[in-house]
């Protein structure tokens, strides 16, 4: 009582207390609540001034950004002026050997200036331009169509020394124009002469293209074969070099290979393990054909040599209006400053927009390369027809190597035992001539299974004594039902009957077990019969065609024996077309 | 007296730097060896040692040691610049004697010519180029360290990396 009456006073106190608390934190979590509204202020004005501050920073970085393209598009426009008076000045009178060059060319194909007039011209230039490599070449051209050989011969010699590479390439353009076919073979040869085998360019490419398209005359004396057999000769003694080459036409050559239809073998593909294998050597015998109609595809087609010619006005073109090497450093010079004065300054995009460019003068590659890809990749090397089967001809040994490889490793494939695995049976075959035999194995098979399943359908040993049991059972039961108790007799008998009743009902139910497994391997014999039967037929087609595939490798072989690099140089009679030089 | 500066190559040669440096000269004239190896194996094979490869298919070479030795020395006199015995583990052929007859082995380093049946396996990884030559239509199959080299009728070799 006394715990109840202090225990009622000091609740009252407790309860004011809490009251108070609770109000005091109601007030506390108000003025929290206007801190923290204070704070978020706080923080959107931090943000604002942050957004201001980075809008700032960019706009800044903006103005200094474009600041500094201006200055580097202010620079570049000066120092554009100073490189082209520099280049001016110091190889101005070239470039009037470049336009007198061309206008000798064009004005010699139209006919209207005095032969004179050509030959002064021509002189002046030689002495106002000592060490260029084009003005002796324009003293022996005006020399030549002025039928002076001894000045002509004097003039080139001296061309020679001071160029050899671009005066042999001028020439050997120039004679095929005036339609000098042997003069420009001998030409072309002492340009590629000048060439390194291991580093072709792409002016060289087109070179020996227009070589095997004819354009440069019928090599009958071989004088560029022979050079080119020479490369042949050096790069072939580098260790390693025809292994490399057999594996890069291994390569190019299984680039062609196709996959199988999906369609025929449908046994195999389903009963068979060793399908994959089979797969994979059919399509590789697949390619024997696809191979030959390539090459033969592309050595009954017919050449335009159009777009050929066009690239030979553009090199003699370029080889007319090209820079020296001497004024290289100033003419990349004035390429990336005018690059800056193009995008406005932008120095990182003129320097990417150089690098594109030297690339794509720069690509260099080997003689071999050069021929394997002309063979295997027309689209991507731009390789014309000719070039393609002079590739291939003169590739041929290797292509042949490659080839017999490629065949030698497909047929190393070829699995000797196809499997057979139909359900529980697997077997092997050799050819599938061997039905007798498979299908015996496969019966005995069905023979032990059935066998086996039968012998574990048996009666009980409870259901066997339901017999006599029964039997027994019965007869005790009707001699009681007359000598001791006619109601236990009658149980007896029931009973007796009863056990009888199981007996034959289980006897019945085995007797339809084992029909039914009878039935049902015999449904299994039938089914597997019929597999079976069509795997190893399935299996005989499979060899044959196999074998047919694979024999045409041997027409590819023979196709290449054939082949010689002469054979495809081809011969143009008279093209009679003026290249025009602007 | 002679500048010490004088005997520092020779000091050079006992630094792991060299040594690594000659384990790699070793390695690349190895492999020259090996490249020139190669190219000297995949030239086309004589025709005397065809004739002598194709006598084996007549049969009575296995008890009579004399032909053997003939067909082995035609094999050495084949590569007479390369200890072949060391490479070449043997020659593996389609056998035609008829019956159960499927190939038949030359065993270069034992001097061993043996014919075998259907399921009976061939020794010392002959047993690779057996499909090959049964299936591929190659006169033979030399079976190498680490590759097989078929060689068709007219000589012509083909190589199969192992």
């Amino acid at each position: 009582m006394a715990d109840y009456v202090i225990s009622a006073a000091n609740l009252t106190v407790i309860e004011s207390s809490l009251q108070t608390i609770n109000k005091n934190i109601a007030t506390l979590n108000n003025n929290l609540e206007v801190v923290d509204n204070n704070v978020n202020n706080v923080n959107n004005n931090v943000k604002i001034v942050y957004d201001e501050v980075g809008n700032l920073a960019r706009d800044f970085h903006d103005f200094m950004q474009m600041q500094i393209k201006a200055n580097a598009l202010s620079k570049a426009q000066q120092r554009i002026i100073q490189i082209r008076q520099e280049m001016e000045k110091r190889f101005g009178h070239y470039d009037i050997v470049r336009r007198t060059t061309t206008g000798i060319l064009q004005a010699d194909d139209i006919g209207i200036v005095k032969r004179s007039t050509i030959s002064n011209a021509t002189e002046e230039l030689m002495i106002s331009t000592p060490g260029y490599w084009l003005a002796p070449c324009l003293v022996a051209l005006a020399a030549w169509i002025n039928d002076q050989p001894e000045l002509a011969e004097r003039a080139l010699r001296e061309g020679i020394k001071r160029n050899d590479e671009k005066t042999s390439l001028f020439f050997a353009l120039i004679c095929r124009r005036a339609n000098r076919k042997g003069a420009a073979l001998k030409w072309t040869q002492r340009y590629l002469a000048n060439q390194e085998e291991e580093n072709l360019d792409r002016k060289t490419v087109i070179i020996l293209d227009a070589f095997a398209s004819g354009l440069l005359g019928a090599d009958s004396e071989g004088v560029v074969s022979k050079q080119m057999e020479k490369w042949l000769e050096h790069l072939a003694e580098k260790p390693g070099f025809v292994e490399q080459q057999t594996k890069q036409w291994s390569d190019a050559i299984n680039l062609k290979r196709k996959p199988m239809p999906s369609d025929g073998y449908s046994y195999l593909r389903k009963y068979s393990k060793t399908w994959p294998a089979l797969k994979e050597i059919m399509e590789g015998a697949m390619l024997h054909a696809e191979i030959l109609d390539y090459f033969t595809v592309i050595f009954e087609q017919e050449a335009s040599t159009d777009s050929l010619k066009a690239q030979l006005d553009e090199i003699l073109n370029n080889l007319v209006t090209e820079f020296d090497d001497e004024e290289l450093p100033l003419r990349k010079e004035e390429r990336y400053n005018q690059f800056v004065i193009d995008f406005d300054g932008d120095e990182d995009r003129a320097r990417q927009n150089m690098a594109i460019e030297q690339t794509a003068f720069e690509e260099h590659k080997d003689f071999t390369q050069l021929l394997t890809d002309a063979a295997m990749k027309p689209e991507s090397s731009h390789a014309s027809v000719s070039t393609q089967k002079f590739a291939i001809a003169l590739s041929k040994d290797w292509v042949s190597n490659a080839y017999n490889d490629i065949v030698a490793q497909n047929r190393m494939k070829i699995p000797n035992e196809i499997e057979i695995n139909v359900d529980t049976f697997n077997d092997k075959t050799v050819d599938g001539k061997d039905e007798e035999a498979v299908i015996g194995r496969f019966n005995a098979l069905i023979d032990k299974e059935k066998a086996g399943a039968l012998s574990q359908i048996r009666m009980s040993g409870f259901a066997k004594f339901c017999l006599w049991g029964g039997i027994a059972i019965g007869v005790i039961g009707i001699v009681m039902m007359f000598a001791v108790n006619l109601f236990l007799g009658l149980v007896a008998v029931i009973a007796g009957v009863g056990l009888l009743i199981n007996h034959f009902s289980k006897k019945q139910k085995v007797k339809q077990s084992r029909q039914n497994i009878e039935t049902k391997f015999e449904e299994k014999r039938k089914k597997g019969n019929q597999i079976v039967r069509a795997i190893l037929a399935e299996v005989v087609d499979f060899r044959a065609e196999f074998s047919e595939k694979d024999a045409e490798s041997q027409k590819v072989v023979d196709f290449l024996e054939q082949i010689s690099p002469e054979q495809y140089v081809k011969k143009l009679s008279d093209s009679g077309r003026r290249i025009k030089v602007q | 007296m002679p500048k010490p500066l004088l005997h520092r190559p020779q000091m050079q040669n006992n630094t792991p730097l060299h040594a690594a440096q000659t384990q790699q000269q070793k390695q690349n004239a190895q492999q020259m060896d090996k490249l020139k190896l190669d190219r000297l194996l995949r030239k086309p094979r004589s025709k005397e040692y065809m004739q002598v490869m194709r006598k084996l298919d007549v049969g009575g070479h296995v008890h009579n040691q004399h032909k053997v030795d003939e067909i082995v020395d035609a094999i050495r006199n084949e590569f007479p610049d390369v200890e072949i015995s060391g490479i070449l583990f043997g020659i593996v052929s389609p056998c035609c004697l008829g019956g159960s007859y499927e190939v038949h082995t030359i065993d270069v380093a034992g001097q061993i010519i043996e014919h075998y049946q259907v399921g009976q396996i061939l020794p010392d990884g002959l047993e690779r180029a057996r499909s090959l030559a049964i299936h591929g239509g190659y006169d033979f199959i030399e079976v190498y360290v680490d590759c097989c080299r078929a060689v068709s009728a007219d000589g012509t070799v083909s190589v199969i990396p192992v």
